[in-house]
């Protein structure tokens, strides 16, 4: 019997060829599982939380199976930032690391597909359906299946997303440094924003896309400031390949710009936990203990679906998520 | 299919080439092959099995990934196995020893 690591040790040896660039991508893996093996912890989302938690798990020689769209929320961004040792790499280029080093643990399966639905069940498992109507039972589940971002519906947006349009400075502010700027939001959260981009450049306007909704403190500081504030409604930004260059209002005006700073509200990507009675914050985050467990107990949840998003906090709170899960069940072990 | 029966037609030593339909590298791999096909079919008889289609016999051969080539000579025995796409050169060196 050809072995997991035999598997991994071969399609690396493949990838050293000009044919294939990436190890993951040289084979694909057939579902083999049996409906009747246990598994210690299912995780559901196999990005970077998931793959976290899975790495401390398949140390402590847990059998574990990743379950995974293989849809990433930074995957349209060309290179990631801020995450030690990997600063400017492309997110695919660390997530296929991050897998190659993974599934080389013996006990740690991975398998492209998605989840439907999570039973518990009479004899404390959970019952994993998948979309393929396969099913996997486990004494612990883990959700690190990341937010969904809610592109605003303006022409163009979406092309422009990760690229020119960020959310976030402390991923792409940086490369951004002294471009024209505009912060595409309103109120508290465009105040906020433009605090974090003003180190970054002096060339900022607000577009609020409607009334704008200051306090008069916020208003009196941005006029200081000699910022200006668009209200007129956006109705497209011109781009090139997701390099935004203007934005064009409603009234035929536009305005230049190099970079847009735009956060959409987001939602849990998976409303499972929830279809399970796991509680949400009042932020849209799911409610974990300090131990990353949800209301729920033996299910738990990493990454961006419970904390700050970037990709060290989903490596962070998913080795946590795998340390208490570990300890669980070395617990429970020693109790039988 | 089974790989008696498959073995008794051949002459020469088999190279299983496993695959799915819905497999991505595995069209690639056919594809390496097909523009050598005529300097692989001089090593090998070349077989290639849709895990889909024969579950059995991808189970004898304990195929968990494809795609995935098994080396078997005329009694049987496996002599080289192989998961994810290879160049064409490194897979001639296989079947040539
Ligand atoms: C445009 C953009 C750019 C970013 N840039 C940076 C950056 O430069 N630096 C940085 O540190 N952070 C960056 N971030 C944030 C970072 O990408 C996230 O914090 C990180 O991806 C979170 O990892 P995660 O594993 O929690 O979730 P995700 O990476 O979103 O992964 C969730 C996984 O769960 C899977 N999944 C969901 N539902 C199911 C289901 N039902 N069944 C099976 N699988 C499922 C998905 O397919 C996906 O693979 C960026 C985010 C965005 C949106």
């Amino acid at each position: 019997m050809v072995s997991r690591r035999e598997f991994i040790q071969k399609s690396t040896l493949a990838s050293s060829t000009i044919l294939v660039a990436n190890s993951l991508e040289s084979f694909v893996v057939i579902d083999s599982v049996d409906e009747d093996e246990l598994f210690d912890v299912i995780i559901i989302g196999g990005s970077y939380a998931g793959l976290s938690a899975a790495l401390t798990l398949g140390r402590s020689m847990c059998k574990v199976l990743i379950l995974d769209s293989n849809e990433p929320c930074n995957r349209m961004t060309p290179h990631s930032h801020n995450f030690l040792t990997q600063d400017g790499v492309a997110p695919g280029q660390i997530s296929a690391k991050a897998k190659e080093q993974v599934l080389k643990y013996e006990t740690v399966l991975y398998y492209s597909t998605q989840v439907e639905k999570v039973d518990k069940t009479a004899n404390q498992t959970f019952l994993v359906h998948s979309v393929e109507q396969k099913k996997y039972k486990a004494k612990f589940v883990l959700f690190a299946t990341g937010l969904k971002d809610m592109l605003l519906p303006i022409k163009g947006y979406a092309d422009c997303w990760g690229k020119s349009v960020i959310h976030c400075t402390y991923c792409h502010g940086y490369e951004q440094i002294n471009r024209t700027t505009a912060i595409l939001a309103n109120g508290d959260l465009a105040f906020h924003l433009l605090m974090l981009a003003s180190p970054l450049t002096t060339k900022l306007s607000i577009l609020t896309n409607g009334q704008a909704n200051f306090t008069l403190e916020q208003q009196n500081i941005i006029n200081r400031k000699g910022i200006k504030i668009i209200e007129t409604p956006i109705t497209e930004l011109k781009h090139k390949q997701g390099q935004v260059s203007e934005v064009v209002f409603r009234d035929n005006s536009n305005l230049q710009v190099e970079v847009i700073y735009s956060r959409p509200a987001v939602i849990q990507k998976s409303n499972i936990p929830s279809q399970l009675g796991c509680e949400l914050t009042e932020q849209g985050l799911l409610k974990v203990d300090n131990q990353q467990e949800s209301t729920i107990p033996r299910v738990y949840a990493c990454g961006d679906m419970t904390s700050f998003r970037s990709v060290a906090t989903a490596i962070a709170t998913g080795s946590a998520a795998g340390r208490a899960i570990n300890a669980q069940l070395c617990q429970l072990d020693f109790k039988s | 299919m089974n790989i008696t029966e498959i073995l008794n037609q051949a002459e020469k030593p088999v190279l299983l080439q496993f695959f799915a339909e819905w497999c991505g590298p595995c069209k690639m791999l056919t594809r390496i092959i097909d523009e050598s096909v005529e300097e692989v079919t001089q090593h090998v008889e070349l077989k290639r099995i849709d895990v889909d289609q024969e579950p059995a016999l991808s189970a004898q051969f304990q195929i968990r990934a494809v795609p995935t080539m098994v080396l078997v000579n005329k009694a049987g025995e496996v002599l080289w196995k192989h998961t994810g796409i290879m160049e064409i050169r490194d897979l001639i060196t296989q079947i040539s020893k």
